[in-house]
C-alpha cells in the first residue's frame, strides 16, 4: 500500500522545474515561494514586508485550492536575505497566522534573483 | 545528501553539475532500495553554494524529475567540505 502523491500547480513558478505544491499522503508540501504576481507569474521584488505579504497572500490561495488552509500548517521555513530584517517579516507574518502559530524556522540565505524573502511550508492535506 | 562515491564513500568534488549527477544517482539507489523511487518524491531542498548557479542546477535537476517534479525550495548557503550542492528529500513510501 503506497501513499497518494498528487501535484498541485498554479503559475507562481513559471519556468522552474517544480510545482507550487505536492500532496504526499496526509501532508501537503509547498515549494519555497517568492513574491510573485499570481496572474502574470512575474516576480514582485520589494521590501521584506511587501514580499512577505505577497507570498502569504498567494500561499493562502494556494492552500485553499489544495483543500488546506493556514490553520492546517504544521511547519514553516522562512528564508530571509538578511536576519536584520526578521522583525519586518514578523510584523506581517503574525497578521496571517492563527494564535498559536505553527512551528517555524527562520534563517538567512542568499536567494535566487535577489529576492528578499522565500517561504515554504508543510500542511495537513 | 552530498556527492560521495556510493561504493567507497569518497568525496566526489566537482562542478555543480557533476556533483548533482552523483547525488541524484545515489538518491535514486537509496530510494529504490527502500521501495520508493525518484517518481515518488514529494519535497526536495536543494542547497547550492551560490545562487548564480540556479539555472545550472535546474538543467541537471530536470533530467531526474521528468515525470511530475516534487515541491522544491532552492537557496544558497555555505556547504560543508566545500561542496557545491547538497540535497535532502522526502518521498512517498
Amino acid at each position: 500500500m503506497s501513499a497518494r502523491r498528487e501535484i498541485i500547480s498554479w503559475p507562481l513558478h513559471a519556468g522552474a522545474p517544480a510545482p507550487e505544491a505536492v500532496r504526499g499522503g496526509d501532508f501537503l508540501f509547498v515549494s519555497g515561494l517568492t513574491a510573485t504576481d499570481p496572474q502574470s507569474g512575474m516576480r514582485m521584488p520589494g521590501t521584506t514586508a511587501s514580499e512577505t505579504r505577497q507570498i502569504l497572500t498567494n500561499l493562502k490561495q494556494l492552500l485553499e485550492r489544495a483543500g488546506s488552509s493556514f490553520d492546517k500548517i504544521v511547519k514553516v521555513n522562512v528564508l530571509l536575505h538578511s536576519m536584520l530584517e526578521a522583525p519586518n517579516m514578523n510584523d506581517v507574518y503574525v497578521q496571517f497566522f492563527p494564535d498559536p502559530p505553527p512551528a517555524r524556522t527562520v534563517c538567512g540565505a542568499r536567494l535566487p534573483d535577489g529576492m528578499k524573502v522565500m517561504i515554504e511550508c508543510t500542511a495537513l492535506a | 545528501m552530498l556527492p560521495v562515491d556510493p561504493e567507497t564513500g569518497e568525496r566526489r568534488h566537482g562542478t555543480l553539475t557533476s556533483e548533482a549527477h552523483v547525488i541524484f544517482g545515489n538518491l535514486k539507489l537509496l530510494l529504490e532500495s527502500a521501495g520508493s523511487s525518484l517518481d515518488r518524491l514529494v519535497q526536495v531542498h536543494a542547497l547550492i553554494y551560490d545562487s548564480i548557479e540556479y539555472d545550472v542546477l535546474n538543467r541537471v535537476y530536470r533530467q531526474y524529475v521528468a515525470s511530475g517534479p516534487p515541491a522544491r525550495t532552492v537557496w544558497a548557503v555555505q556547504i560543508e567540505a566545500g561542496f557545491k550542492v547538497q540535497i535532502d528529500a522526502v518521498a512517498a513510501a
